[in-house]
């Protein structure tokens, strides 16, 4: 397998199916160090399986994913620690309810990690601090707001210092007025320079942030290109069709 | 205080074990125990307490009979004696008239005296050996006349035939106060005393509290050991492979779906046919013969065994609806952080669940201890069986009020505690995420199911 250097995530081919149900029908994807990556689609095209067959949270039916050079629909690698690079926030936040802001961000650093109390401690705060939220450390997720919560989700998988980061339209969840503050954490998260796939509805998001956008429906990448070509010259029928009931 | 007579005198009690006189023995102390208060198991409630006064005696002649007559009254249960004698006495063949020896080398313990009689006496096969000897008589059970003021007691002493007044003593007997005339009346009243009689509950108590105890601590024992196994149930549940979810699905089937009554027989009664069972209680030796409240360690052991592995049964549904009530977003988060499925389980499902299920695992402890009673049909003496015990040597239902009384005590707190505890851990429960938009608008606005749901589908199939 030959591996551009400048490749965060190889795709080729994958599918996955749900008993009888195919949800991806052959997706080719490279994402390159530093890109983000927005993906569009209506709801069922498989953009959120996608996002999960990445970190494994689901097992591609058929395909191949790589990150940096490692196969991670290979049985024989240890998916824990293609995870470890790999940091997810989720569309529900998935806080962890019994710990603290400070203790949701800690955990995984000093149980994956190993890193000593003192200095998950330290990385937590320095996360918290860059997500606006140090003032936050010793509430419990249900005292947050879910804007509060999903930055939470953010500097707890920064804090394991990931290669790339997905995010499974994380915003959806969010009053209206919380989604701002969330987006701009991941702007500013984009503007220094990580690499990032991104499922989301949010298109003015898209448009600023995005290098490549691409628009998925049933289970294939229908088109992708910059931001303006997408958005501003669509090809397919269904890309048009879709960005016209989106706006 | 006592005196003797002759040239060898002696005082009572510095001394009186020698056998060197030759003279009248002395009669020193009649000593009439009259209580209430304290939790004899002889004394009925209704009982009232009468102190006696008591003349020292001084005997000039060979004893052979004392006698002494108890106040006209109501007997509520018969009178019971109890006389000491200096252990030489016993030695040298003394024996009374229709007395035995009681257990302690020096105590002589004659029948129970019927409630009819109102006359008391002692006969001694030999004449009570000369002076020096002390006699310390004890009348327990005595229950007073219903009329108060004093009553005299004759004593007498002597031989039989010729007895010769020694002296009296008067007891005082108090008037009765409410309680004791309505605990009267009770055991006046046909139902109320077939059911709820206070001279038999009262009498019931030490035996019951016995029994009370030996539940409790089968309860604790039993549940102890419940949680790791219930937990292991659980996780073999949920696995994925058939070969380990298949033999606890089955042993937990077979568990909730038969009576834990015949678990018991079969288990309790069975275990002692199997070699493994025997060479492992005689390699424990005298540890398996080891009693406690008079039950030896393998009748617990057995019961344990029983009653650990019935609830771990309910133990690991509850466990498993808890476990998979936990939004398996959860497990994705813990897992997208690299984090292991042992170690996702132990640090973010696990003590998510442990708060969830921690009410219907007191339920599951109330249901454990009511469920100690059916120890009764093996013989194990706890609660239900000294309860059981006493109606049937009383002919009356009153030990089994008194014995629910226990359970309640137990039961009632807990299940208030429960009751509680659900609300506030549903009140803090929430701001998990889920599917809901935005924030959690109130502390209800999001209350999950998991408690209701386990506790009407999983525990209350039992």
């Amino acid at each position: 397998m030959t591996q551009d250097r400048g490749v965060m995530v190889h795709i080729e081919g994958l599918c996955k199916s749900f008993d009888d149900l195919e949800v991806l029908k052959g997706v080719d994807l490279d994402v390159r160090k530093g890109e983000v990556v927005v993906i569009l689609g209506p709801s069922g095209s498989g953009k959120s399986t996608l996002l999960r067959c990445v970190n494994g949270l689901e097992d591609a039916t058929a395909g191949k994913i790589f990150i940096e050079g490692v196969e991670v629909t290979s049985r024989k690698t240890d998916i824990n620690k293609v995870r470890e690079r790999v940091g997810m926030v989720f569309q529900s936040f998935n806080l962890f309810p019994h710990l603290t802001t400070l203790g949701n961000v800690m955990l995984a650093q000093r149980k994956v990690h190993k890193r000593s109390k003192h200095e998950a401690e330290r990385i937590a705060r320095e996360q918290l601090g860059r997500v606006g939220l140090n003032d936050k450390a010793d509430a419990f997720p249900i005292q947050l707001s879910g804007g509060q919560q999903q930055r939470v989700a953010i500097a707890r998988a920064l804090a394991m210092d990931p290669h790339v980061m997905l995010f499974d339209e994380v915003t959806s969840a969010l009053d209206p007025e919380l989604v701002r503050e969330v987006l701009e954490v991941m702007k500013s998260l984009a503007r220094a320079g990580m690499t990032m796939m991104v499922v989301t509805h949010e298109m003015g998001f898209a448009r600023d942030v995005a290098d490549r956008v691409i628009f998925m429906d049933e289970g294939i990448i229908m088109e992708q290109g910059t931001p303006e070509e997408v958005f501003d010259n669509p090809q397919d029928e269904r890309t048009k069709d879709f960005l016209g009931h989106i706006r | 205080m006592p005196e003797t007579d002759g040239e060898d005198t002696h005082t009572m009690f510095a001394d009186g074990r020698t056998l060197h006189m030759r003279c009248a023995a002395a009669v020193a102390l009649l000593l009439l125990l009259v209580s209430i208060l304290a939790p004899l198991p002889a004394v009925a409630a209704t009982d009232i307490v009468a102190e006696a006064s008591f003349v020292p005696i001084t005997a000039t002649i060979d004893v052979l009979d004392v006698s002494f007559t108890v106040p006209p009254g109501e007997f509520q249960t018969p009178v019971d004696l109890l006389i000491e004698f200096p252990p030489e006495m016993n030695a040298a063949g003394l024996r009374g008239t229709g007395m035995r020896l009681s257990d302690k080398g020096d105590t002589v313990r004659p029948p129970a005296i019927s409630a009819s009689e109102k006359g008391v006496t002692f006969s001694f096969t030999a004449s009570v050996p000369p002076a020096g000897t002390v006699f310390d008589i004890q009348v327990l059970g005595l229950a007073t006349p219903e009329q108060a003021g004093p009553v005299v007691v004759p004593v007498k002493y002597g031989e039989a035939g010729s007895l010769q007044p020694a002296g009296e003593f008067t007891i005082d007997i108090p008037k009765a106060n409410i309680l004791q005339r309505v605990f009267r009346g009770m055991e006046k009243t046909p139902f109320l005393h077939q059911f709820f009689s206070p001279t038999i509950i009262w009498g019931s108590l030490p035996l019951l509290w016995r029994g009370f105890q030996v539940a409790v601590l089968i309860l604790f024992v039993s549940y102890a050991f419940g949680i790791p196994l219930g937990l292991t149930f659980a996780f073999m549940k949920m696995s994925r492979l058939a070969i380990v979810r298949i033999p606890a699905t089955v042993a937990i089937d077979i568990i909730r779906g038969t009576p834990m009554l015949v678990q018991l027989l079969l288990v309790y009664f069975g275990i002692t046919y199997l070699p493994a069972w025997n060479s492992l209680m005689s390699a424990l030796g005298p540890l398996a013969e080891w009693q406690i409240y008079a039950i030896s360690a393998t009748q617990f052991f057995r019961a344990i065994i029983v009653l650990s592995v019935n609830s771990s049964a309910y133990m690991a549904e509850i466990f498993r609806a808890g476990i998979q009530s936990i939004h398996k977003g959860q497990l994705e988060a813990a897992r997208s952080l690299g984090m292991s499925w042992p170690q996702a389980m132990a640090y973010v499902i696990v003590p998510q669940t442990v708060r969830r299920v921690l009410p219907t695992m007191m339920s599951e402890f109330i249901l454990l201890f009511k469920d100690t009673s059916i120890l009764f049909a093996v013989g194990i003496f706890e609660l239900t069986l000294q309860a059981r015990t006493i109606q049937a040597a009383k002919f009356n239902m009153s030990p089994y009020i008194a014995a629910a009384g226990f359970y309640l005590m137990l039961t009632v707190p807990l299940g208030r505690f429960v009751a509680r505890l659900e609300q506030r851990l549903s009140v803090a429960e929430t701001g998990r995420g889920g599917k809901k938009r935005g924030k959690p608008k109130g502390p209800l606005a999001d209350k999950p199911v998991p408690e209701e749901v386990i506790s009407a589908t999983e525990v209350g199939l039992r």
